[in-house]
């Protein structure tokens, strides 16, 4: 239960940094994706249950908050980023294995697959779809600039999120002893 | 110990291609119902509203102060410079407005003879705060803090200053979602004021990155009229926006391969990437002839 609430105001926490506060620390109008951050540390460090549940609620904030709903002309299309985070948190869970915490260049690189992949389904979808055939242009100047601000952020905010998790297996371990 | 958690291991792992089976058909089923009908919109911008949007609000609040703050300090001299290069402009511009007005007057009067309604001079507005943007790279929207209680609708008009920012396309109780005109999926019918020719403005994110201007297009202007620096406002048959609000000015112009119509860049009104603070015209287009 207090993994629950834990959980779910980091999700609100990340949602509300990277919404309000990283608007104003961009880097050529590029802000970092914290969400995935967030939902692939939870994937591989919590398993896929736990990744799946967290990326379902990032996701669904985005979807939210986005505008690709208003692309359609008739207000919102709610679940398209839910299933896109959810599959991302399920997919790195299954690297639950591979994952040591005093090691942090598979996390950092599951981070950055992670965000990759999530933006070239995003401009498959949302702009191939549309006749935006440019792909090396998108990912130069979107795809790629966002993976590398997003590695730099996650290297201040993974280690949080391992703390975090360290702190539930405790608990778990003391309540089970 | 160890039978234990194997069995807490098995469970899990079972469960866990279930549970992504129902949440995937979750999302789906979610993405065809919404698509279309808007059944699930009323609880969940209810829940959005009382969940993120009063953090987002305070976040905001906080940021403009410290922003106000830094350009405060920072500033003061290029604010004394600009107030210098302004006092000439008003002068210059009183004359103008002198000029303008006695036109105004007989143009007031020119429209009583016509019996025309005085059309676009005043739109009702309310002022609103920008309190989140996009949390991805590939759209340009924004969150503003006033919503259906302040009596916005769906497809209200946004403008900052003079020049158009874009139309809502989602409201909530206490905040609402604005689309701009640089979004990539955004296309406005616009007009050459000089001219009245019409044309497509759509946004594009290839041309907002790289120069931060809109492409338009579908201009037809057989005789070579319109050039670089016209401006550009909504046209009159644009069914979501109001007429006569700024877009911007043309930054280049090219025939295209068919050489029937023109296309090119024009340079938008609005510096999107700074907003703080829109005008929401609470007049709709549908409205505006009754």
């Amino acid at each position: 239960m207090k993994k629950l609430i834990v959980t779910a105001a980091l999700v609100l926490f990340s949602f509300l940094l990277q919404t309000s506060v990283f608007s104003w620390l961009d880097f050529g109008g590029i802000v970092p994706n914290l969400l995935v951050i967030l939902t692939a540390s939870f994937g591989f460090m919590q398993g896929d249950v736990a990744g799946m549940l967290t990326g379902f609620a990032c996701g669904f904030l985005m979807d939210l908050f986005c505008a690709f709903g208003g692309a359609t002309g008739r207000g919102d299309m709610l679940g398209f980023f839910a299933l896109l985070y959810l599959l991302c948190g399920y997919l790195n869970g299954k690297f639950e294995q591979l994952f040591y915490p005093e090691d942090m260049k598979f996390p950092l690189l599951m981070i950055t697959v992670s965000d990759l992949a999530i933006n070239v389904v995003c401009y498959g979808v949302m702009f191939l779809f549309r006749a935006r055939m440019d792909f090396t242009y998108y990912f130069l100047h979107i795809i790629l600039p966002e993976a590398v601000y997003t590695i730099v952020v996650a290297f201040l905010f993974y280690p949080l999120l391992l703390w975090i998790c360290r702190r539930f297996e405790k608990s778990e371990r003391g309540s089970m002893e | 110990m160890s039978p234990v958690i194997k069995k807490k291991r098995k469970k899990i792992t079972i469960s866990s291609k279930y549970l992504l089976l129902l949440f995937s058909g979750i999302c789906v089923a979610l993405m065809i119902f919404t698509f279309r009908t808007s059944v699930f919109e009323g609880p969940l911008k209810r829940l959005a509203s009382y969940a993120v949007v009063p953090f987002q609000k305070g976040i905001a609040a906080v940021g403009s102060y410290l922003s106000d703050r830094t350009v405060q300090f920072a500033r003061l001299e290029d604010v004394l410079l600009e107030n210098e290069q302004l006092k000439q402009q008003i002068d210059a511009l009183t004359l103008e407005n002198n000029r303008l007005q006695q036109e105004r007057y007989e143009l007031n009067n020119l429209r009583a003879l016509y019996e025309l309604d005085q059309t676009y001079d005043e739109y009702e507005k309310i002022g609103a705060r920008v309190i989140a943007n996009e949390g991805d790279n590939w759209f340009y929207s924004f969150v503003i803090d006033k919503g259906e209680e302040d009596g916005i609708v769906v497809d209200c008009n946004v403008m900052a200053g003079s020049g158009l920012v874009g139309r809502v396309v989602s409201v909530g109780p206490n905040y609402a979602k604005v689309q701009s005109i640089i979004n990539d999926t955004s296309n406005v019918s616009g007009t050459v004021l000089a001219t009245s020719e019409n044309l497509v403005v759509s946004g594009d994110l290839q041309a907002v990155k790289t120069d931060g201007l809109i492409r338009f297009s579908q201009l037809t202007d057989r005789s070579d009229r319109v050039s670089v620096g016209d401006k550009i406002v909504t046209s009159n048959i644009s069914d979501k926006y109001l007429p006569g609000i700024l877009i911007g000015y043309i930054s280049s112009i090219n025939t295209t391969s068919d050489n029937l119509t023109k296309s090119g860049y024009l340079m938008p009104a609005v510096d999107f990437f700074h907003l703080e603070e829109v005008l929401v015209v609470t007049q709709l287009k549908q409205q505006t002839g009754e």
